[in-house]
């Protein structure tokens, strides 16, 4: 029952109060339904400016361009009017374009952005995005002018192909003539000038002695054929068989026949010497000439010689010539070859970054969701416990809540679990919203997302409880809240990455329950991570619910012991003295001197209306002196209580007294 | 037999160097109203939070004796002696068997009236049962029936003052403490307020109070005791208080055309303890009213003034207060005489 009821009033309290109400009900809600919102489809309708000392048609492009991006652009006649513009927070970029701006330039152009460096976020989004705008134009010229350059080349690469089949030709005819005049050469070389003409007269002598010769053949033969003769009549006459006879017969007319021949010619052979003679006189006179004519022959080959060699040096030369050529035509081919199959777009943007994700969201609201769902709890558990703690503390009912029955600890419980149950609730309807706009499952890993949702809210809750405790009024504990969650977040990946932090910082991450809580949540949404590979995260975490709750339990305490001490009714008249007792002029009642509000109100009270008339006197119902307003006023310059002492009536002023003394004892009460 | 609820020996509190209650000892008897007076920073309001430990004695200690109910019903009547503890040990169930009504209004103003009836009750540990039953009977008896169901930052000051009580009373205690339960209210809504406490106290509940409103607690309260300057100065019935502490009676009269001061010299040899003009009326304060009264006419006649108004003042509370105070003032200034006379003597 203690229990239903504890949480019903919590509940009840929160949900009456319009301001927690709209915070609880709304408050999460709202910021699932603006990032979501933002997140997704989201527009730009950025202002930035624009200044050109002339407004080129180029310039007019990236301006169009820039306008159908959703930006809304000013142009600008100076650059000052422009970055005043940004001071003014009127628009958030400008940008300033060259002199005579053309894309197409063939030398570089510089576009400057002036932008807000405080706006950060901002403008890293503004350079990325008109960056990326003018990047994508810079490409483009880009590819215009390398697919120009490679249409040369490929020209080129024609030519030098012709180039090269020429130059081929060119070394075989140069090889085919190198070989010729080799061939020239060697013929040349071969040639022998130096005829030894035989001596004719000799020849004349030799030919002169044929006829010796051939008087001496016709008596050889003459004489051989008479011996055959012998012999054959010899046969003849020993032998007379008649197939023998007949071929001696035969053998002899053979030979007296050519007896007859050898007469005849022998009668022939002066005649012909004769005649041989004179051929040879003739050839001498002949060969004479062609010794002469090969004399002069000589001396012309020597030259032809040393032009032929000087030719060979040439083409020799020429043969290196046309391999360099061609080894230079080669590898002109091969450079050619490398580039082929190469488009504009490959040599102007070599690298093409792809991002892919890892996880499968498909929009900046799934990768933000963990951290997004892990802000709302840590800003609800803020300040719904923070706020529930000060409710407690500070409500009128205070007083009688703690001096229930109750135990303290039952106090911290109950606030904990109302707490708990308002995160719970708001979880599953943030999930259920951000699933729906995701429109993707969130609850892949749910167990495990689960339980770190839960740790988290009952970390953040703890920690809410602790500054509810040790704050006084529920302003303090809503700022308290905020900063501490402000902090918590500055130091954490979603305003900056922790790597861009220093050192420092980053140690300090590792106690920042956002950021560990946020990284595993994150891990176990999107990389649906198991139990087993967060587990010593969420030990450390237990450690730090168990280390939270003993705070709670202390700083519980601490108050409870301070709750009565506060009470009114304890004053401590010291501490009241001192604040009162001034170097004043003291109020004189019945020869009473009255130094402080104290000693006032103990006067009042034992005054008789007399006694009382003779310092508040009134005249037809109206106050006309009134000693006691007067020196409130004027000796201890308390102006709001002297208001309430203007009366006539002795009941009323004690009760503006002791209201002051009051209030006046709880304030003291409190500092101390 | 006279049983005690409270016991309260040598009870001494200081804050810092300033002693704010100073060897206080008295008994609260079961089923009294017991009125605790004082003027501001007397020590009223420590007393009582003392009596239920929210406030140690730096010397001193209290005792209760929790008496419950035989059955848990409102209206029966406490019989049963349970326990007697020693509040400075702060037992827990040493709150079940107070109700405190601080001077300030304590309950949920974003609860209705039964929802913070229902919400105290579960947290002072009663059953569901008898919490709808004291309920009820609280309703009626704190005539909020009727707005049981308007949030409690929507009632009067007086509504709120009697929710205060209810929710005091849920759980039934068998002690009431009432911390100046009419402060800020109008006559009207202080006569509800006392009307109640009455109404409680005839069912069996002992009721320890303070206030400011001494005539009020006159008619009251069974006991009163005085503190003054963080010491007891005197405990009894207030008809006792007066007989101890005002012998003198006060004359009021109204003449026309109350030319007083004609006739106020020849009143000389009266036994009159003071004499002044309030208003239109002529104050005389006196320790022999009738004789007094028989004086006055006769010089009234005497110088021809016509009597509109007489009245006679008996002596109440708020003289006894003014007594006991101004005697401390008259102890002083005797005293100072003497030592001037002593002086001039010298």
């Amino acid at each position: 029952m203690k229990f239903h009821s504890m949480i019903g009033k919590n509940l009840k309290l929160l949900f009456r109060s319009k301001e927690t109400a709209f915070m609880i009900i709304f408050g999460p809600l709202l910021i699932i339904l603006l990032v979501s919102a933002a997140y997704i489809g989201g527009s730009n309708n950025i202002a930035i400016g624009t200044y050109a000392p002339t407004y080129t048609s180029g310039v007019n492009k990236l301006i169009s361009s820039f306008e159908k991006k959703d930006y809304v652009v000013s142009t600008f006649n100076s650059q000052e009017e422009c970055v005043s513009k940004i001071r003014r927070g009127i628009i958030q970029a400008c940008i300033i374009f060259p002199d005579d701006f053309k894309p197409d330039a063939s030398e570089s152009q510089k576009i400057i952005f002036k932008v807000d460096t405080s706006r950060m976020n901002f403008v890293y989004m503004l350079i990325q995005d008109i960056g990326s705008e003018l990047n994508i134009q810079s490409t483009d010229i880009s590819q215009d002018l390398t697919a120009k350059i490679l249409v040369a080349l490929s020209s080129s690469k024609k030519v030098v192909d012709e180039q090269y089949e020429a130059a081929k030709r060119m070394d075989s005819s140069r090889q085919l003539a190198s070989e010729k005049l080799s061939s020239i050469n060697s013929t040349i070389n071969g040639v022998n000038f130096n005829i030894t003409i035989p001596d004719l007269k000799t020849l004349k002598g030799h030919i002169n002695g044929l006829d010796q010769i051939s008087l001496e053949i016709k008596k050889t033969g003459l004489s051989g054929i008479e011996e055959g003769l012998d012999t054959l009549y010899t046969i003849q006459d020993s032998v007379l068989e008649n197939d023998t006879e007949k071929l001696v017969d035969d053998a002899i007319g053979s030979l007296l026949n050519l007896t007859d021949v050898l007469e005849q010619d022998y009668l022939e052979v002066p005649k012909k010497i004769q005649e041989a003679n004179s051929i040879i006189e003739d050839s001498a006179v002949a060969v004479s000439k062609v010794n002469d004519k090969l004399l002069e022959i000589k001396d012309n080959n020597a030259l032809v010689e040393a032009n032929l060699k000087e030719a060979t040096i040439k083409l020799d030369s020429l043969k290196q010539d046309l391999t360099t050529l061609l080894g230079q035509l080669q590898y002109l081919e091969n450079q050619y070859d490398g580039i082929r199959g190469l488009d504009a777009e490959g040599v102007s943007k070599p690298i093409i970054t792809k991002i892919e994700p890892i996880n499968n969201a498909n929009s900046k609201l799934s990768f933000t969701f963990p951290y997004l769902m892990l802000l709302v709890i840590m800003f609800l558990g803020l300040m719904i416990s923070s706020s529930l703690v000060v409710m407690d503390k500070t409500t009128k009912a205070a007083f009688r809540l703690f001096t229930t029955a109750t135990r303290d600890e039952y106090f911290v419980a109950m606030s904990f679990i109302t707490t708990m149950l308002i995160l719970f609730i708001q979880t599953i309807v943030v999930l259920i919203i951000g699933g729906l706009f995701l429109q993707e499952t969130l609850f892949n890993n749910f167990g495990v997302s689960i339980t770190i949702l839960l740790i988290a809210m009952a970390i953040f809750s703890f920690i809410g409880m602790i500054i509810g405790y040790l704050t006084k009024t529920q302003e303090a504990s809503m700022i308290s809240s905020l900063t501490i969650g402000t902090i918590l977040l500055f130091i954490s990946n979603l305003v900056l990455p922790l790597e861009t932090m220093n050192k420092v910082v980053q140690g300090l991450t590792a106690y920042n329950p956002f950021v560990v809580l946020s990284e595993m949540l994150r891990q176990s949404m999107l990389f649906s991570m198991p139990l087993s590979g967060v587990y010593v995260k969420l030990g450390i975490m237990f450690l730090g619910i168990v280390i939270l709750l003993l705070v709670v339990l202390i700083v519980q305490k601490s108050f409870k012991s301070s709750f009565f001490k506060g009470k009114p009714g304890d004053l401590d008249a010291k501490a009241f003295a001192s604040v009162t007792d001034k170097d004043i002029k003291p109020l004189i009642i019945k020869n009473k001197e009255i130094k402080d509000v104290f000693g006032l109100l103990d006067s009042l009270d034992s005054l008789t209306r007399a006694d009382f008339h003779e310092l508040i006197k009134t005249k037809e119902k109206a106050v006309k002196i009134n000693s006691i307003y007067d020196w409130v006023l004027k000796e201890l310059g308390e102006k709001k209580l002297a208001k309430k002492l203007k009366t006539n009536s002795k009941e009323r002023m004690i009760l503006a007294l002791e209201k002051y003394v009051k209030k006046k004892t709880k304030k003291l009460s409190k500092k101390m | 037999m006279v049983e005690e609820i409270f016991s309260i020996k040598s009870v001494s509190k200081n804050f810092g160097n300033n002693k704010v209650l100073d060897n206080v000892s008295f008994d609260v008897r079961k089923g009294e109203i017991i009125g605790i007076i004082g003027s501001s920073g007397a020590g009223k309001t420590t007393l009582l939070n003392m009596l239920v430990g929210f406030v140690k004695p730096s010397r001193g200690k209290i005792l209760f004796s929790a008496y419950k109910r035989s059955t848990k019903d409102v209206n029966k009547h406490f019989k049963e002696l349970k326990k007697t503890y020693n509040v400075t040990d702060k037992p827990l169930s040493l709150n079940k068997s107070y109700g405190f009504a601080a001077q300030t209004p304590s309950f949920y103003d974003s609860l209705t009236i039964k929802e913070n009836l229902e919400f105290f009750g579960n947290m002072y540990g009663v059953g569901e049962k008898s919490i709808k039953t004291n309920i009820e009977i609280l309703l009626k008896l704190m005539s909020l029936n009727p707005s049981k169901h308007v949030l409690g930052r929507n009632l009067s000051g007086g509504m709120k003052r009697r929710l205060d009580i209810a929710c005091s009373m849920v759980h039934n205690p068998s002690v009431l403490i009432l911390d100046e339960p009419t402060a800020d209210l109008d006559p009207v809504l202080r006569n509800q307020i006392w009307e109640i406490v009455k109404r409680i106290n005839i069912r069996g509940t002992t009721i320890i109070l303070s206030s400011h409103h001494l005539t009020e607690l006159d008619v009251l309260c069974d006991r009163i005791a005085i503190i003054k300057h963080g010491k007891l100065v005197d405990l009894d019935s207030p008809e006792r208080l007066k007989l101890k502490y005002s012998k003198v009676q006060e004359l009021m009269i109204e003449s026309y055309p109350g030319e007083y001061k004609k006739f106020i010299p020849s009143l000389k040899g009266q036994n009159i303890t003071e004499i002044f003009q309030e208003g239109t009326y002529l104050t005389i304060r006196t320790g022999e009213p009738e004789k007094v009264i028989k004086e006055v006419i006769k010089n009234l006649e005497k110088h021809g003034e016509n009597l509109i108004d007489i009245k006679l003042n008996k002596p109440n509370l708020d003289d006894v207060f003014v007594e006991i105070y101004e005697q401390k003032r008259k102890q002083e200034l005797s005293l100072e005489h003497k030592f001037a006379k002593e002086e001039v003597k010298k």
